[in-house]
């Protein structure tokens, strides 16, 4: 039931501080502080959000000044603007979109939760399958 | 009969970033403005290329199992990656990460395309990066 209603920071809001969502959430105001969710994050267009994020899924359509971290994905859409770190396993950047910082997608993005996602399955099934063969043809 | 005549081709140098014109068949001219010679023809890597600078006017296509190493990679006509690519790219037009790229290295680009399924393994992105901007541009008589 939580999933199916998102909490909505409505566009004539201004938050300072440090917002803790734990399902889906969705920003039309301005926000300036600390973001952390259990769900998805999404930045409406229009929206200003001067804060670090970290949740599953972020969604960006708006303004973003600070870093974003999502255990499965970014989506930055034709007029997001961020400015800041990415950190991710997976990002969709449309074109048009503004970025200005630096980036770590996918399997070696370093990020803790990142590990546990499969981004390229064929490549780390390449990586995983060789040397167990290699062991059990030597042993025998 | 007079033969139709092929409409010409907007190109950027990557030394100067003046732009200029050039006949649709060209492969190498030198700048007007800078007078350098240029490579103004597509590249499309296949295999491994490691090289110090790769500048092409054109576009630069890195296929599937193609890689790039290098320190410097500028071609103003556009960047596609389906392979990967391990250096500092910059680029006058749009660059695409496809879903089967590896990149490494920083990104300056007038806009940007990442595909879900890409890998980029850190890097500084400017996107749009207003140095390459047409106010930048040196502008001759």
């Amino acid at each position: 039931m939580a999933d199916s209603t998102p909490t909505v920071i409505g566009p004539d809001t201004t938050i300072k501080g440090e917002l803790t969502f734990n399902s889906k959430a969705r920003l039309l105001g301005t926000v300036e502080g600390q973001i952390t969710a259990k769900g998805d994050f999404e930045v409406a267009e229009g929206a200003n959000c001067k804060a670090s994020i970290d949740a599953s899924k972020v969604t960006i359509d708006g303004l973003v000044e600070g870093n974003v971290t999502a255990t499965d994905r970014v989506e930055l859409n034709a007029k997001a603007q961020l400015t800041g770190d990415l950190t991710a396993s997976k990002l969709v950047v449309t074109e048009g979109a503004s970025f200005v910082g630096h980036c770590r997608i996918g399997a070696a993005s370093g990020n803790g939760h990142a590990r546990s996602v499969e981004t390229k399955p064929e490549a780390r099934t390449e990586t995983k399958a060789e040397p167990p063969k290699a062991t059990a043809a030597a042993k025998k | 009969m007079s033969r139709k005549q092929a409409e010409p081709r907007l190109v950027q140098c990557y030394l100067c970033r003046h732009r200029f014109d050039i006949s649709r068949k060209a492969m190498t001219v030198s700048c007007p403005a800078c007078h350098k010679p240029l490579l103004v023809q597509d590249v499309i890597v296949k295999t491994l290329q490691a090289v110090k600078k790769l500048q092409t006017c054109g576009t630069l296509t890195v296929q599937k199992k193609g890689r790039v190493i290098a320190d410097l990679v500028e071609a103003h006509g556009g960047i596609n990656v389906s392979g990967t690519l391990h250096a500092k790219v910059v680029n006058g037009s749009r660059v695409r990460i496809l879903r089967t790229a590896n990149w490494k290295g920083d990104c300056n680009a007038s806009s940007i395309q990442i595909e879900s399924g890409a890998t980029v393994e850190g890097g500084m992105f400017q996107v749009p990066d207003r140095s390459l901007g047409v106010e930048d541009l040196i502008e001759t008589a």
